[in-house]
């Protein structure tokens, strides 16, 4: 399990473990992710992928293991910390606050102050800069600058997804993490988000897509990663595995058998 | 609610906040004038003064109470903080015989040292603020009597009570200018700085705000923190008005405190609000108050009126927010503000 890091991963975890008042959610997780590679993070409710991107993406500490961000190895690290490194997450929830506008949104905890002494240590908002830095933000993906003062409540399903995408985006990730991008949205607006997840890989970003649709699962990754338990019980590339084979590993119809026949307490891995 | 998108430059919220504010400023002029109507002395200089006086002493209060609702948090202590820190000036500096400025400066740290224990219990030992405060209102109070003795302590030197009585050009009160200051103050952390961000992004989604790693505690801690403060300017001034301090002195001075926030257009619930809707609830109120005693109106009526200004500033937010999830909120305003209203008439 203790294999190093391959030299270019963006992301490489191993043995990762976190438990929630003496209840494992995740048990001992390795991962690779290279740049413009895209994973599909895969298992059933309670599997523990939003366990895992959250231990990613600093939210939670992992009780043990160890996790690299560009070979170098990171204990401890916040939110903050991950986010400086360039590992961004677009939670399930969105993670916007509805009563902040679209700037505020695009700019939470990370406020431009004004340069001057006065502004650094007061923490005085740029708010023309900030402005002007989400007006961009909207641009590159075809929003309207109409949003830009609007509160996020006021806006549609699809612009919100649309705007937390853009946030992650604005500021240069390595490594994009999304939860559920597509579950709360029409059909033509998953479609953008799909393609928006291409159109990243294809930029050298790193994505990994947490979803339970495996329509979309096999049209944008390039690996498959099932979680089951909070173990991961398969990691294969897309071209080799079909829906069927997804769910049979999600179902615990396969790769759980194989652990009780092999007994040797090690998960069936593909690579 | 799909705002009209061509060329929109003003945010929908500053709109609603503004047209929320702006009716309560209409709503006092209107109240003005049928006072005028009513009484030659409502519309005169020394008797606007004594409005201003009034509101500014619960509008300093409830500035640092707006920041904590802002937050989606609560400060019960609010009264009580002020009677001691009017408290403990008076016990320096008359009992004592300490320069004023000791009395003043010794008040202004144990205002938001209490507010800062405040926030402590709140954060870490995660009793919520409306308990938290509760028990500092009962601890501040104690502590007010105790300092005290049970009886008020009177007789300020003439440089204390300048800063209750004082008047400077064409006799405007100096007490008018501190709350001026300490509103602009509060306006200027909560809309201009990285912290003010964070007290909107808390009370609008603790969660979301989380997410991007803000530390709600901490921040939940700086407005209780900021909140005790005010509760302890607050305090200086009514006991330099009443050249006295004593243990009860301000404790009821919570709920038109609490009345001015809601009237301001504040969510008791969090993420929305000013410091300058404060300001207008603040003011209807004393107006309110200072011209029905000039037309001779028992004060029960006040009270009543008063009431009925608190519902009809909820039916205004209720007709501003038009979405569900706020109107189900008014409605858990309502209840508390029932609730409060009946601990306060046992």
């Amino acid at each position: 399990m203790s294999e190093p890091a391959a030299p270019g991963a963006v992301l490489a975890l191993r043995g990762v473990k976190k438990s929630f008042g003496g209840v494992g959610a995740l048990h001992g997780v390795d991962l690779d992710i290279g740049a413009g590679e895209v994973v599909g993070l895969v298992g059933d409710n309670g599997a523990g992928k939003s366990t895992l991107i959250k231990t990613i993406g600093g939210v939670h500490i992992p009780d043990a293991g160890e996790m690299y961000v560009h070979g170098v190895r990171r204990e401890h690290m916040t939110a903050v910390e991950a986010q400086r490194l360039g590992i961004e997450t677009i939670h399930q929830s969105l993670g916007l606050v509805d009563t902040l506008d679209v700037a505020a949104n695009i700019f939470m905890n990370r406020e431009r102050v004004r340069r001057d002494p006065i502004g650094r240590t007061v923490g005085w908002l740029d708010k023309r800069g900030m402005y002007a830095e989400s007006a961009r933000a909207l641009e590159a993906f075809s929003l309207p600058h109409s949003l830009l003062r609007r509160p996020v409540r006021t806006l549609s399903g699809g612009q919100r997804q649309m705007v937390a995408i853009a946030r992650a985006v604005y500021w240069q990730p390595k490594l994009v993490m999304m939860d559920e991008p597509t579950a709360a949205l029409a059909v033509v607006h998953a479609a953008k988000v799909l393609e928006l997840v291409r159109s990243l890989a294809a930029s050298g970003i790193a994505v990994i897509l947490v979803s339970h649709d495996m329509g979309h699962v096999l049209q944008v990754t390039n690996r498959v990663v099932v979680l089951r338990h909070g173990s991961k019980v398969a990691d294969m590339p897309t071209n080799e595995t079909s829906h069927q084979e997804i769910v049979m590993y999600i179902t615990g119809h396969r790769g759980t058998n194989d652990l009780a026949a092999g007994g040797d307490g090690h998960e069936d891995v593909r690579r | 609610m799909q705002a009209s998108s061509a060329g929109v430059a003003r945010s929908s919220v500053d709109w609603i906040a503004a047209l929320r504010t702006g009716s309560v400023f209409a709503v006092i002029g209107i109240v003005w004038l049928i006072f005028w109507r009513l009484t030659p002395y409502f519309l005169t200089k020394d008797n606007l003064y004594n409005v201003g006086i009034q509101a500014s002493s619960v509008a300093i209060i409830a500035a640092g109470l707006t920041v904590v609702l802002i937050a989606a948090e609560i400060d019960l202590s609010i009264g009580a903080i002020q009677a001691l820190g009017g408290s403990i000036a008076a016990v320096l500096i008359i009992k004592h015989g300490a320069p004023v400025w000791i009395g003043i400066t010794v008040a202004l740290v144990i205002g938001p040292l209490l507010g800062f224990a405040n926030g402590i219990v709140t954060w870490k030992l995660r009793i919520p603020s409306f308990i938290a405060t509760l028990a500092m209102l009962g601890i501040a109070q104690g502590a007010a009597f105790l300092v005290t003795n049970n009886a008020p302590i009177n007789g300020f030197p003439p440089s204390y009570l300048k800063i209750g009585t004082g008047r400077t050009i064409a006799a405007f009160p100096v007490v008018v200018l501190i709350a001026i200051g300490v509103l602009f103050a509060v306006h200027l952390i909560l809309n201009k700085t990285r912290l003010g961000r964070h007290v909107y992004a808390v009370g609008g989604d603790a969660v979301a705000a989380s997410l991007s790693g803000i530390s709600i505690g901490r921040v939940k801690l700086i407005a209780l923190t900021l909140s005790g403060f005010t509760a302890a300017i607050g305090g200086l001034i009514l006991s330099s008005r009443l050249n006295a301090g004593s243990g009860d002195f301000g404790t009821e001075d919570l709920l038109p405190a609490v009345a001015a926030v809601v009237i301001g257009g504040t969510s008791l619930f969090g993420g929305t609000g000013s410091v300058w809707g404060t300001a207008a609830g603040a003011l209807l109120l004393s107006t309110i108050t200072n011209g029905l005693i000039l037309v001779n109106v028992q004060s029960a009526w006040q009270q009543i009126a008063v009431g009925l200004i608190i519902v009809g500033a909820m039916l205004l937010d209720q007709l501003l927010k038009t979405d569900r999830g706020m109107r189900l909120e008014r409605i858990r305003v309502l209840r508390w503000l029932v609730a409060a209203a009946r601990q306060q008439s046992p």
